[in-house]
């Protein structure tokens, strides 16, 4: 393996100082001296011959003057470069393959292509690293560490390691990780699968974890203490209490089953101290799932209605408009990872998850014009006036067919003498204008504000 | 570079014109693109440019019934621009094919070369 690069490397290498010579011979200056043969012949006529010349370089050197004499004349040749970078860059191409990095890293150069942005390039080099740490580095790493920790009196198997990540997140993308995994705490929270206490302790160790607050173990600790002064402890719940089919119990606790009694001064129905006390110490205003219920509202854990009849007005809305959503995603995407959810009967679904399955319609609905706009990663049809318009074959039926296509889970909308659709959740339009001022040529108008805006003719 | 892509969009914008009638949104959708815009405001003061230009090469607004009639808009080429510019800021939203606020044509009398 090491042969195979060095070979490349030292190709590259012999290329680039092949190069760099030819530097030297960029430019050759040719005189034509009359009988030099003849000037040449003794010692003395060759030094003549060698003092005119020096003389000759000197005046061109100092004066920019050349001078000739009689049958004497001057040229200059000059070596055409073209074609070599070329040649030196394909040489270093093949030895950053051979050493897998790629160019865009090596040589520190742009990537090529149409919007190509080297990412794709990056990311495999990572992979390929990360691979080499993990089959490489970690078995001697891990052996060594073994070592230390018995030479320090400590138990091997209490420690781990894990590589830092070689990818870096922008600060757009981790916000956005960092919101998907708050939803999904929020779902697993509301679920019911465990006591809230478990829910805030592992949103803490998730959020110390990620960085995400760096000091939100030392503001849990310091809320914990405040707390403990004045407080009692987290839960109310007798773990014998029925509960129903989400998991949830059906009546309040009271501070039986050896749950001490709420002091003076507490609800009763606090949630968990850390998680609440933490969201309001890092976010006093917002964050009303973390805030504590007051006595005199019965949390839904005491009497979750799931009889759709008990619903309130406001919840049968946001059961409507998630039912909507959902069924608009499944239309556009029905493979999407958002329709992977398991709901018991009765499941009232909470704004951010109305607002969430409302996104990921829209999203779809975009994406699929975004994709169908660019099979295989082309620009669809031929180039019409302009990369915006395109021209499709099959007249007026292939119109047809397109336009449902796109338009699938859209809002008709009116549209004199064509078609028209509101895609879901959007400002986006799709529309059909059958005739145009072109006889038998049929159009299709894209326009999804801020995205993409195309015309297709027929 | 932003003088050579108006330039450009207008060119083919005219071409265009040859073939169908053209909507609002579409130029400014194209300019967003091209230009990467990021602002209504500068999205809407290129558009008016590229509007202006193509009045200048015979390519004039209008309300059209989405088949092979169009209403050109009376009246000057200054006034339309500022008819425009008006019922844009009006609406404070980007433009839309419901909304398109107007549709550009050939105008016969007008066709120069």
């Amino acid at each position: 393996m090491l042969q195979a690069l060095y070979d490349a490397v030292h190709a590259a290498a012999l290329t680039t100082a092949g190069a760099t010579s030819l530097m030297h011979e960029a430019k050759v200056d040719i005189v034509t001296v009359p009988n030099l043969s003849e000037h040449l012949s003794s010692a003395d006529t060759t030094a003549q011959l060698s003092a005119r010349f020096a003389y000759a370089a000197a005046m061109k050197s100092i004066n920019n003057l050349l001078l000739l004499g009689d049958g004497e004349t001057w040229s200059r040749q000059a070596i055409d470069f073209g074609g070599l970078p070329e040649m030196v860059r394909c040489f270093l191409q093949v030895a950053a393959g051979a050493a897998d990095i790629p160019v865009t890293r090596l040589l520190g150069q742009s990537p090529s292509g149409l919007s190509a942005t080297g990412e794709s390039d990056t990311r495999n080099y990572y992979d390929m690293i990360a691979a080499r740490q993990e089959l490489d580095l970690r078995p001697q790493l891990e052996r060594l560490d073994r070592l230390m920790l018995r030479s320090a009196g400590l138990d091997p198997g209490a420690l781990t390691f894990a590589f830092r990540p070689l990818w870096q997140l922008d600060a757009a993308s981790a916000a956005a990780i960092a919101l998907q995994k708050a939803q999904a705490s929020q779902i697993y929270a509301g679920l019911g699968l465990w006591p809230a206490a478990v829910t805030a302790r592992l949103v803490e160790a998730q959020l110390v974890e990620d960085g995400t607050y760096p000091s939100a173990a030392a503001v849990f600790a310091e809320a914990e203490a405040a707390q403990g002064a004045n407080t009692s402890p987290t839960l109310d719940y007798d773990p014998s209490e029925p509960r129903d089919l989400r998991g949830r119990w059906r009546q309040t606790g009271t501070g039986t089953a050896g749950a001490p009694a709420p002091v003076e001064g507490g609800t009763g129905h606090e949630q968990p101290g850390s998680l609440a006390r933490l969201f309001n110490v890092l976010n006093p205003v917002g964050t009303a799932q973390a805030q504590t219920i007051p006595p005199e509202e019965p949390s839904r854990r005491l009497a979750e209605p799931t009889d759709p009849a008990e619903r309130e007005p406001g919840e049968v809305v946001r059961v409507r408009n998630f039912v909507r959503a959902w069924q608009t995603l499944k239309e556009i995407d029905p493979t999407n990872r958002e329709l992977e959810t398991l709901e018991p009967p009765g499941y009232v679904a909470s704004e951010a998850d109305v607002a969430r399955m409302e996104s990921a319609a829209r999203e779809a609905a975009i994406q699929r014009v975004c994709d169908f706009l660019r099979p295989d990663g082309k620009p669809i049809g031929e180039r019409g006036t302009s990369t915006t318009v395109r021209v499709m074959s099959g007249g007026l039926p292939a119109a047809e067919r397109d336009d449902a296509y796109l338009s699938v889970g859209g809002t008709p909308m009116p549209f004199a003498n064509g078609s028209m659709v509101r895609l879901p959740f959007s400002d986006a339009r799709i529309t059909l204008r059958p005739v145009t001022s072109t006889p038998g040529s049929p159009a299709i108008g894209i326009n999804t504000p801020g995205v993409v805006e195309r015309k297709l003719h027929y | 570079m932003i003088e050579e892509t108006i330039e450009r969009t207008v060119a083919e914008l005219r071409n265009e014109a040859d073939i169908d009638f053209i909507d609002l949104p579409f130029i400014a959708g194209s300019l967003r693109e091209d230009l990467d815009l990021k602002t209504q405001d500068e999205i809407r003061r290129h558009t008016l440019e590229v509007v202006r230009r193509l009045m200048d090469r015979g390519v004039y607004p209008g309300d059209y019934d989405h088949a092979i009639h169009m209403a050109f808009w009376p009246g000057e080429p200054s006034e339309h621009l500022r008819r425009i510019e008006a019922e844009w800021i009006a609406m404070g939203k980007p433009l839309t094919l419901s909304d398109p606020i107007c549709w550009l044509g050939l105008k016969p009398a007008c066709n120069t070369p």
